[in-house]
């Protein structure tokens, strides 16, 4: 049997045949290596859905605002489906058209 | 025991983070609909659906893209391109400054339906022979597309006789087909909604059923380990453009009708909404993951965001700034996801 | 510490050198578990303050998952770490690495078009009044380097260097982070003697100053003569754990393996018939490639392929396969004119790829077993236009009999294999192409020792049944212990083929090197 001597000698430096296989596993460590941690992320994902919520509330408060405004004879604008802004005359005229 | 306690308050965190932009919209509903009760009713839902068919056959396609680790930013302009054929072909005949005055009857509806599906199918084709043959990548050459398709639109629609003007006025045997519904009673079921389950039962047993599906998931995969394996890469990318222009062009004719009105500028960052729908309903954009269902869910729950802020009228301009951080939410979520796999 | 930009090179602590020391990092009872698989059972290591600590077992033994939990890159499931007695917990490497626990890759990770220093100080550079001090950065390395007996200019770009001087680098931050634990992992395989030399007499002086050191690797000559201490684990779990004083080779060998080295390798009593495959002046298109190949394959042969790196094999597998371009040369199947142009074709007429790197090329890490096994096989499944479930799953089922794939159902996702089980998927996914030679590239590679018999006894049953098998490996023993014929292969040539049945050679391995050797 082999002794270990010659086995430890013979053993071939492993072969790196392609550059598309050194970069995969290059690649591949590196996603082992993501330096983000679990936690960061979950911080990362709280703080998203706290500024949606935030944004949420001025929109919806603003939105409020024009309302009283509207009452008072100003307009305020709504997106529709080809991207033009449309003068809001009717909300629910609008919502037809997303 | 001190550990199981620590695992469960882990596993509860866990399930609230990965699932938080569901709990999110539900939140919002709620909010919605407690400010204004008006927002729960099947009409509401109903103008949902239809509104989220066209955008959701429109994802269909992209999605094959964005599974095959590519993008695809030129579905938009390639609608539009292909909606302004539709219409042009669909204008009533008593329209006086129709495009075509010389068609004197209603065209049979397949026609344009056709002629949409095939240009949609050539521009999708020239992003698949860049993709496959020249090894470009998928979102250097839909830009390309996306701008050509542009020019293309606005040549066509500048080159009717009274000059460049919105291609509008459809007639009534199209407008039937599009915006018509199955009749139950009181209660209609608007045809649009219907051809956008057909379109996502027949995307799903080509994803799952046939030879096309797996490949793609292969390739998108690990695309070595699918061409040593037999795939042939070129042919089954050129598959799924092609897969993808059909959709296109089905989405293009349906959406004519829907809004009726046709000029340069539909189809505006169309793309963006389909890609936002399909990484919401879980397509990685890494390649080689997504469901058909996921989609569909996907893109409805885009479109209920849409809507429900448009119904409680928030300034559009935050709304784009809620819809761009709720798909950075999406993304993380979907990182997130792949990280605690460790 | 004073600001943090000062090296604080841990002075020599004597005291603490060699197996007698305090304990610097525990893991006990560690624990991992993916999905089917458990990596890691109750494993434990106690490194001790300035030695250095040996870590062996067979490839998938779980020396890596191991240290990917003391680095924060898994979390482990059960158990605890401790460094000085404080249990600790890793986010990420990083993390452990600004508490003093630094890792040396086999891969280095290097910025190769910067300087040494900006290399060591990459994320930290000295500053002096808010700007760069490029001065500073350099004094600071050359203290390291002088510490260390590294002769490297720091100013140098340091993918000018050796392998062996950018791993002396990346040593040299490590101490430029306060270390007080260092892993390395599989340091010397690119190093030659001398450098291997250069390389101990930095963790001799590293063991000085009280740096407690895990050390990974396969060469035992090395590991007994730098440990103090030697782990074994194999299969995921701690076998035993010794003073590498009075270790022996064969020992360390029956703890690594668990079974005596003589039933390493399944009996081959294959009689090979008629000829199967021939290869004529095969010469690949585009360089690096093979040239003017030319070999027979009989049916119910196995044919070794042996040679260095950079011998070209895996690029003459590919160029009959056809998934590389071939220049010139022609392949005849049982007699027949054969053009393998691309991977479909090549299926058609017979054959099969089983590629060296499953992980790059091999695998579909996102999807599950059933997906893995069936996708070379998809026309077979036609029923009525669309693929039939039923006869995927039954197909599957078959093949996870057969070849022995421990995996909890169909659906599992592939990545929670073991590399074993993985390869053994990849090769049910050619079988059931029915293909009539194998190509196999390093099939046992990053498999644990239970796995390769198991792949030994199948190339061996293919084999029997009439099947044509070419097997690249770079491990002698497999190589000798299951072939019929050894191709060594040189520079892209034929060296020679030794034809192992018919022969008796007084050392075959010394064959093997001096063909390998032949035109390099």
């Amino acid at each position: 049997m082999a002794d270990s001597k010659e086995r430890a000698e013979n053993q071939a430096i492993p072969a790196v045949s392609d550059e598309t296989v050194e970069k995969r596993r290059l690649r591949d460590n590196m996603y082992d290596m993501i330096t983000i941690s679990v936690r960061a992320m979950d911080r990362i994902i709280i703080v998203l859905i706290v500024l949606i919520a935030i944004i949420l509330a001025i929109g919806i408060i603003e939105s409020k605002q024009n309302d009283l405004i509207k009452d008072a004879g100003q307009l305020s604008k709504i997106a529709t489906a080809d991207g033009k802004l449309a003068t809001r005359v009717d909300r629910d005229s609008v919502i037809e058209y997303l | 025991m001190e550990n199981t306690k620590s695992v469960n308050t882990k596993k509860i965190g866990d399930f609230l983070l990965n699932y938080s932009l569901y709990i999110l919209l539900g939140l919002m509903i709620l909010i919605v609909i407690s400010i204004n009760p008006k927002f729960l009713s099947i009409s509401n839902f109903m103008k949902i659906l239809t509104q989220a068919s066209t955008r959701g056959i429109l994802a269909l396609g992209a999605a094959g893209m964005i599974v095959l680790a590519g993008t695809d930013l030129s579905a938009g302009r390639i609608l539009g391109c292909c909606a302004a054929l539709t219409a042009s072909l669909v204008q009533s005949v008593t329209y006086a400054s129709r495009m075509y005055p010389g068609i004197t009857s209603d065209l049979p509806v397949f026609v344009p339906l056709l002629a949409s599906i095939v240009i949609a199918v050539a521009f999708c084709m020239l992003n698949g022979f860049g993709v496959s043959k020249l090894h470009l990548h998928a979102f250097i050459v839909s830009l390309g597309t996306q701008l050509i398709a542009f020019g293309c639109t606005c040549i066509y629609i500048d080159s009717q006789k009274g000059g460049a003007q919105a291609l509008s006025s459809f007639n009534q045997t199209f407008l039937n087909v599009v915006n018509g519904g199955f009749q139950f009673g009181s209660f209609t079921l608007p045809y649009l909604i219907v051809y956008f389950l057909i379109s996502a039962m027949f995307m799903w047993v080509v994803w799952n059923k046939t030879p096309l599906g797996k490949n793609m998931f292969a390739i998108g995969g690990n695309t070595e380990a699918a061409a040593v394996s037999g795939v042939n890469i070129t042919k089954n990318i050129m598959g799924i453009y092609i897969m993808a222009g059909v959709l296109y062009g089905i989405a293009a004719f349906l959406e004519a009708g829907r809004i009726q009105s046709v000029n340069t500028g539909t189809g505006l960052n169309y793309d963006l909404d389909a890609i936002s729908g399909c990484v919401i309903g879980g397509v990685s954009f890494s390649g080689g993951v997504g469901t058909v269902p996921g989609i569909v869910i996907g893109v409805v729950i885009l479109q209920t965001i849409n809507f429900s802020l448009s119904f409680l009228s928030v300034n559009p301009y935050l709304q784009y700034i809620i819809k761009g951080l709720i798909i950075i939410l999406a993304v993380s979520i979907d990182v997130r996801k792949y990280l605690s796999k460790k | 510490m004073g600001s943090s930009y000062e090296v604080a090179i841990p002075a020599a602590d004597s005291s603490a050198a060699g197996t007698g020391g305090a304990v610097v990092l525990e893991m006990i009872d560690i624990d991992k578990q993916f999905p089917g698989v458990k990596a890691l059972d109750h494993v434990r290591l106690v490194l001790k303050k300035g030695s250095v600590h040996s870590l062996m077992g067979e490839n998938g033994a779980g020396k890596s998952t191991l240290m990917k939990c003391l680095f924060g890159v898994y979390r482990e499931d059960a158990g605890e770490i401790c460094i000085e007695g404080r249990p600790v917990r890793f986010d990420n490497p990083r993390q452990a690495l600004d508490n003093g626990v630094a890792m040396v890759h086999q891969e280095l990770n290097q910025v190769l078009r910067r300087s040494v220093m900006e290399n060591v100080w990459l994320g930290r550079f000295p500053q002096k009044a808010g700007l760069i001090s490029h001065k500073k950065m350099y004094e600071e390395t050359k203290k390291i380097f002088d510490e260390l007996g590294i002769q490297v200019d720091p100013n140098t770009v340091i993918g000018k260097l050796s392998v062996s001087q950018r791993q002396m680098v990346e040593i040299a931050k490590t101490v430029s982070y306060n270390a007080r634990i260092l892993v390395l992992d599989e340091p010397t395989s690119s190093l030659t003697n001398e450098e291997v030399g250069h390389l101990f007499r930095i963790i001799n002086k590293l063991r000085d100053r009280g740096v407690g050191i895990i050390y990974i690797s396969h060469k035992m000559e090395e590991i007994l003569r730098i440990s103090d201490e030697v782990t074994i684990m194999r299969d995921g779990q701690w076998v035993a754990t010794r003073n590498a004083d009075g270790l022996t080779n064969d020992e360390i060998i029956k703890l690594m393996v668990g079974r005596d080295l003589k039933h390493q390798f399944p009996e081959n009593t294959n009689m090979p018939g008629e000829v199967l495959l021939e290869v004529k002046n095969l010469t690949g298109k585009y360089a690096p490639t093979c040239t003017d190949v030319s070999f027979s394959l009989r049916r119910g042969e196995i044919l070794g392929v042996a040679g260095l790196v950079g011998s070209r094999r895996t690029e003459m597998m590919e160029t009959i396969f056809g998934v590389a371009h071939r220049d010139s040369g022609e392949i005849f199947l049982a007699g027949k004119k054969v053009e393998n142009k691309g991977s479909e074709k090549a299926i058609k007429n017979g054959f099969a790829l089983l590629t060296e790197e499953r992980r790059a090329t091999g695998i579909f890490p996102l999807q599950g077993v059933m997906f893995n096994t069936v996708l070379a096989n998809l026309r077979a499944y036609i029923k009525r236009g669309l693929l039939s479930d039923k006869k995927m799953r039954s197909d599957t089922a078959r093949m996870i009999e057969n070849m022995s794939v421990k995996t909890p159902s169909q659906k599992t996702h592939i990545r929670y294999l073991s590399g074993g089980n993985q390869q053994k998927v990849i090769i049910g996914r050619w079988l059931l192409t029915e293909p009539e030679v194998l190509l196999l590239d390093e099939p046992t590679r990053g498999i644990d020792v239970g796995a390769k018999f198991e792949i030994y006894q199948l190339i061996i049953q293919l084999a029997g049944r009439g099947k044509g098998i070419i097997m690249v490996s770079s491990e002698m023993p497999e190589l000798i212990g299951i072939c019929d014929r050894i191709l060594v292969m040189s520079n892209g040539r034929v060296a020679g083929i030794l034809d192992l049945r018919e022969n008796r050679y007084e050392n075959v391995q010394e064959e093997i090197m001096r063909l390998a050797a032949k035109y390099v």
